[in-house]
């Protein structure tokens, strides 16, 4: 076994613990095997020299109160497995369901498809006002009900990818119990690792995940910092139209719901699409 | 020097708390110094030094080496200190009543 090789299964066997831990045991491992090639030892002997490899990962593990006979299978989880009745296959969809990462899945995916159909109304507003404007001085081919169609079209086009791309993403990103998808993507624990390097697969989603970032700041998140801006500036006015006797007060108690309205919604979205959690691949074991 | 494993086991924390009671060692340095009286695999001092410095009784801290990356030092904290000698007087004791009882089955044999 070389040097690599062996980083890499330790790696593995390791994945339940936290990344902060791991790399700090394989560096102290890694230097033992630099400081044994410098005695004139290869590669393979220096870890030959170690002993068997299993036996001191065990009690790695068991320094941290693992069992080193767990494993996070495919065959524990999956609740479409063969072996389990359907009752416990209903019971644990059902708890399943529940879990935090799926709600959190919902939610992404629910706000993905808003997205969607937000731009889509903000874009036909968009075509309305325009078709106001222009409607006579256009050319034939160029007429509002060709645009308008063709802007029905893209649209529509685009809240089926997004909400596929981001089903895809949840059943990636939170290991969804949807074993077909999943042995495509190869999401069993132990493999983890090594895919997420070198999966092209694995690299295209992540580029689609950001385009899709992309997309929602342009469409939602710069118009919605645009009305919100507008609106607490109306909310002032209307405080002081309020003052000077004016009959506003329904005006200025809804402009002051909606900015709450607002501003919550747009932390939401902040908070769900673009920060991302914290070493969300080791916890999730604890929390199983 | 042969020794049945299970013996190793015991024995082998109460070498490395000795080792790293005179001066703080790094890691490669310590595998060294227990290899010389304890012949044991030596990836399995790495994850008895980890649990030592889970259960307090080490510290660790980087410092640089003449010689490639900075290193990790063990240092014997003030509890691994008193875990130490309970765990040598435990030794002793127990060492010494063995070889009591040694000495009495061989004399009655004779």
């Amino acid at each position: 076994m070389t040097k690599n090789e062996f980083l890499n299964y330790l790696e593995n066997r390791l994945s339940v613990l936290n990344k902060k831990e791991r790399e700090d045991i394989e560096q102290e491992y890694s230097q033992h095997i630099e400081n044994k090639l410098s005695e004139g030892m290869t590669e393979t002997e220096a870890v030959a020299s170690l002993g068997d490899i299993d036996t001191f990962v065990d009690e790695i593990l068991m320094a941290y109160n693992i069992d080193p006979n767990y494993r996070n299978t495919d065959e524990q989880n999956n609740i479409l497995s063969p072996k389990r009745s359907v009752r416990q296959k209903l019971s644990s969809a059902f708890v399943s369901f529940f879990k935090m990462k799926n709600v959190i899945w919902l939610a992404k995916t629910s706000l993905y498809v808003i997205a969607a159909i937000a731009l889509f109304a903000i874009g036909l507003d968009f075509a309305i006002e325009i078709s106001e404007v222009i409607d006579e001085n256009l050319p034939s081919f160029l007429c509002i009900d060709h645009i308008v169609s063709l802007f029905f079209l893209v649209s529509y086009i685009l809240i089926y990818v997004t909400a596929a791309i981001s089903i895809g993403y949840g059943v990636i990103r939170y290991n969804l119990p949807v074993s077909g998808i999943k042995s495509i993507f190869k999401r069993e624990r132990g493999e983890n690792m090594a895919n997420e390097k070198n999966n092209t697969m694995g690299l295209i989603i992540k580029v689609l995940i950001f385009l899709i970032k992309l997309y929602i700041i342009f469409t939602i998140m710069i118009p919605y910092a645009f009305v919100l801006m507008v609106s607490l500036v109306a909310m002032g006015a209307l405080v002081v139209a309020l003052l000077a006797g004016y009959p506003v007060v329904g005006l200025s108690i809804g402009c002051f719901g909606f900015n709450i309205f607002s501003i919550a919604m747009f932390a939401i979205i902040l908070k769900l699409i673009f920060i991302k959690k914290k070493g969300e691949n080791e916890i999730e074991t604890y929390y199983e | 020097m042969y020794l049945n494993p299970q013996f190793k086991k015991g024995i082998l924390e109460l070498v490395v708390l000795i080792s790293v009671t005179g001066r703080d060692m790094y890691g490669y340095e310590l595998v060294s110094e227990v290899s010389k009286v304890i012949d044991v695999n030596e990836g399995t001092i790495y994850p008895l030094l980890k649990r030592l410095t889970n259960e307090h009784y080490f510290e660790t801290y980087l410092k640089e080496s003449t010689e490639g990356p900075p290193r990790k030092y063990y240092h014997l904290t003030l509890s691994g200190k008193i875990y130490k000698d309970n765990l040598k007087a435990e030794w002793e004791q127990f060492y010494n009543k063995v070889e009591k009882f040694i000495k009495e089955s061989e004399s009655g044999d004779d």
